[in-house]
């Protein structure tokens, strides 16, 4: 008995230490991205207390900025930034798709994103290239 | 009288007085305009805090640093903030927040430093303390809280 509850105290504190670790940046925010047809489906995980802004991400397609009239986005909530004011953030994990024509050969897909946790620290603005 | 007679006398005394001067101003400066300037001070502590305006935590932390400035009174303790971000919304925040400490915008000697000090994915804030020999003795990803403050402290008297 006496072994069960020192494995789940372990297990406890374990997970306690690695939630509480910072990630890396790939694994803070995930994304995937599928060719869905005239359209290019953008995904991404979450984690918990992580979150991204929405005016922050911009997307590139072979050295074209994507114009934000052909951006579906999923529903964002409100942030109140000390710097920025009332903003717009991504906190749970969502899809968001870019209305593309024409995309029968190959291509490179290119997300600028910036996101922060909600108590401890932000990432300086990424990218992360994708070839479709 | 003492008044030197001839003019290479004059000259000289002249340029002994320049000398001093720019001696004592050197001896006096402890201000850090850039990252390479911290090793103008081997013999104090240097606390950088890595920020950037857009950042919230960043932002959220600085006041407590401003608090801690104000209050350790160690004359061999300097504190930088190097901003990841530009420079007028950098000024503004050093405004905004009546940063006392100096502020500077990061560059690539910044960025090299922090890869160097584990955060390759450049996390802010990120606090490092760096003793008079530039050896890192303590580093944190995200805001300071009290009992970093308290570590801080003891570091210093190590």
């Amino acid at each position: 008995m006496g072994v069960k509850y020192m494995t789940l105290f372990l297990l406890f504190f374990i997970n306690a230490f690695a939630q509480a670790a910072p990630l890396e940046i790939e694994e803070a925010f995930k994304f995937t991205v599928q060719d869905e047809k005239n359209a290019i489906k953008i995904s991404f995980v979450m984690n918990k207390g992580y979150y991204l802004y929405k005016e922050k991400f911009k997307f590139i397609i072979d050295g074209e900025i994507i114009e934000s009239k052909r951006i579906s986005w999923p529903l964002s909530e409100n942030f109140d930034d000390p710097n920025f004011g009332l903003v717009q953030v991504f906190k749970k994990s969502d899809s968001l798709y870019l209305s593309i024509d024409n995309l029968e050969k190959k291509h490179t897909l290119t997300i600028y994103f910036q996101g922060c946790t909600q108590d401890g620290f932000c990432y300086i603005p990424f990218k992360k290239e994708v070839s479709l | 009288m003492i008044f030197p007679k001839n003019k290479f006398s004059l000259i000289f005394f002249f340029l002994l007085g320049v000398l001093i001067f720019f001696y004592l101003s050197y001896e006096k400066n402890t201000s850090v305009q850039n990252f390479n300037d911290i090793k103008n001070f081997d013999n104090k502590f240097i606390l950088i805090n890595f920020w950037a305006p857009w950042c919230k935590p960043c932002f959220d932390e600085i006041p407590d640093i401003v608090n801690f400035h104000d209050s350790i009174q160690n004359k061999d303790l300097i504190i930088v903030g190097p901003s990841f971000g530009d420079k007028a919304n950098t000024n503004e925040v050093v405004k905004k927040l009546n940063i006392k400490y100096d502020v500077f915008l990061a560059g690539s000697d910044e960025v090299e430093f922090m890869e160097a000090n584990g955060n390759a994915d450049f996390k802010l804030p990120h606090t490092i303390l760096l003793d008079p020999k530039k050896n890192q003795t303590f580093s944190k990803i995200g805001i300071l809280k009290d009992k970093d403050f308290e570590l801080i402290k003891k570091k210093l008297n190590e």
